[in-house]
């Protein structure tokens, strides 16, 4: 219950703004669903804007409007919850939500994203998801992608850029 | 496992000693847990935060004595002997745990760690031999021969948990014990741990016991599933049972508390109700103050782990009874029927 008094100290200054780190990982998911619905309510209540920061996507379902996915330092996608879990656009994305375990049948192998985030000091030329990316070609070498509208969001990636392939 | 027990003795704060002369406090931490774990296969625990998921791992590896009851490996009643002994049953079993940062020495290289237990249980031969099977290990889960050069701090938290299984698998064993392995990676990287754990499996013929309160890993990794609460298990049952046929009141609650990435329960309202204090549970089933079919006989009587037809084993009376929502379908057995 650490989290809740986080929460209630957040509240006591009327913030605009709450930035919320991580604020249910290790929580089991009874009270995980509790903190998710204190959140919500503030959100409501008090009409504050959330930044939500994790890396649980059930949690990003359940709570956020917009969610921004980031890959070494930049932003890779951006866009309604919905647009961005259900129809990702960038690969990155893809891979993400392919490797999310799933209740239901139970499958033999989950997908995966080969390779692991690159050191900060040490980021590939071009876009730097390529050296693991499935769809990557010959300018993910030596382009650097920018944020592309997609629908109601943005992807940063070649595949969307008119560019030749 | 048979009867196991751990109980914790509580030191009470110096001053209430003196004021009260209650009798000494205690953590039912485990309390009377029963289960088979059949060879080959993997079966999961889960819970609450603190309702001795921990525990049990640790009484199995000997790193904690239990209270009462046994624990049998293949035959062997281990259950009061220490870590590491005796060395023949104990080099077949090895633990993950959840902490890949914390669970290696950070002073000692790759190389070193991964050959810590075939150099306990003097396994481990010529200098040269040891080197070719720390190669083969590190290659096995993923990782580079000259990795083992390295030290710990050089590697990324998912390469890290494939340090820690390389160490766990060097002896050979066929049972791994496995604390939340993935609870501190994202879900990229737990992919791949997830993925090797399967591998694993299928090629030496492991056998799990996994830990996790992550219930779609658990539905990834699990043959037979065992729900505990407050240090009893109220429900084991094999895994597409336990999903699509939920019979316990709380094993409802907890697939009720999954978040849907489907967005599905955006506006539903949680559960309410909190663990209550494992230091002093509530009297009969310690699920009453939360259960919504809770009547007298749950406030007064622990209901019993009884077997059903469908081969799982469940502990509540509502299911016994077939009263209220909990009810195993016709088919499956046919004493069990629907209740008005
Ligand atoms: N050494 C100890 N002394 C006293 N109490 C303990 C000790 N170890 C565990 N406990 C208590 O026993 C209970 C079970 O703890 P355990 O760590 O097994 O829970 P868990 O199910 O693994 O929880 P989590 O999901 O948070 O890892 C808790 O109430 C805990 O506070
Ligand atoms: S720019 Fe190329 S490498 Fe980067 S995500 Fe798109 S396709 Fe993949
Ligand atoms: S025994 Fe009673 S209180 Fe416990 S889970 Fe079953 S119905 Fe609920
Ligand atoms: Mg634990």
């Amino acid at each position: 219950m650490r989290q809740r008094v986080v929460i209630a100290l957040a509240l006591c200054a009327e913030p605009r703004l709450i930035i919320a780190d991580e604020p249910t990982t290790a929580l089991d998911v009874s009270v995980q669903a509790q903190i998710i619905a204190l959140l919500k309510r503030v959100c409501r209540e008090r009409n504050a804007a959330v930044i939500l920061v994790t890396h649980d996507m059930g949690v990003i379902a359940e709570t956020a409007d917009r969610v921004a996915v980031m890959y070494a330092g930049r932003l890779a996608e951006i866009g309604p919850v919905a647009q961005v879990l259900q129809k990702p656009s960038h690969p990155y994305t893809a891979g993400l939500m392919g490797s999310i375990p799933r209740i239901g049948p139970r499958p033999d192998r989950l997908i995966q994203i080969e390779g692991s985030m690159p050191r900060l000091t040490d980021i590939p030329s071009g876009c730097a998801f390529n050296p693991r990316c499935p769809k990557v070609f010959a300018n993910c070498h030596h382009i650097r992608p920018e944020l592309r509208q997609i629908a109601d969001g943005a992807a940063a990636c070649l595949l969307y850029e008119g560019v030749t392939q | 496992m048979k009867g196991l027990k751990k109980h914790f003795a509580m030191t009470k704060p110096f001053l209430n000693r003196l004021l009260d002369k209650e009798e000494p406090q205690s953590v039912k931490a485990v309390d009377g847990l029963d289960l088979d774990i059949p060879r080959g296969q993997t079966l999961s625990l889960v819970g609450e935060s603190g309702c001795g998921k921990s525990t049990v791992a640790r009484l199995i590896m000997g790193l904690s004595t239990p209270s009462g009851g046994s624990i049998l490996f293949d035959g062997t009643d281990i259950s009061r002997a220490p870590a590491g002994n005796p060395a023949a049953v104990r080099q077949r079993m090895q633990m993950i745990f959840q902490d890949p940062y914390a669970s290696l020495n950070p002073r000692w290289r790759v190389r070193d760690i991964i050959a810590e237990p075939l150099r306990t249980y003097g396994l481990s031969g010529s200098r040269e031999e040891e080197r070719r099977e720390v190669d083969r290990l590190l290659e096995f889960v993923g990782l580079n021969a000259k990795d083992g050069d390295k030290f710990p701090h050089e590697f990324s938290g998912g390469q890290r948990q494939r340090i820690s299984i390389a160490r766990a698998i060097s002896t050979k064993p066929e049972f791994l014990v496995c604390d939340e392995p993935t609870s501190a990676l994202d879900v990229s990287v737990q992919a791949q741990i997830l993925n090797l754990m399967r591998e694993m499996q299928r090629e030496l013929g492991l056998t799990y016991l996994f830990i996790s309160h992550d219930l779609a890993v658990v539905n990834f990794m699990s043959d037979w599933i065992g729900v505990m609460y407050l240090g009893r298990l109220v429900e084991v049952a094999p895994a597409a049972e336990l999903f699509s046929n939920p019979q316990h009141p709380y094993t409802r609650l907890l697939l009720d508390t999954i978040p849907d990435l489907g967005m599905s329960k955006r506006d539903r309202t949680p559960a309410a109700g909190e663990v209550p204090n494992p230091i002093s549970p509530p009297p009969g089933c310690h699920f009453n103050p939360r259960c919504a079919l809770a009547n007298d006989r749950c406030r007064s009587e622990a209901p019993a782990l009884r077997a059903y037809p469908n081969g799982g084993r469940v502990s509540c009376h509502a299911v016994e009874e077939a009263r209220g929502a909990v009810v195993i379908p016709a088919g499956v057995g046919h004493s069990m029927q629907t209740a008005p």
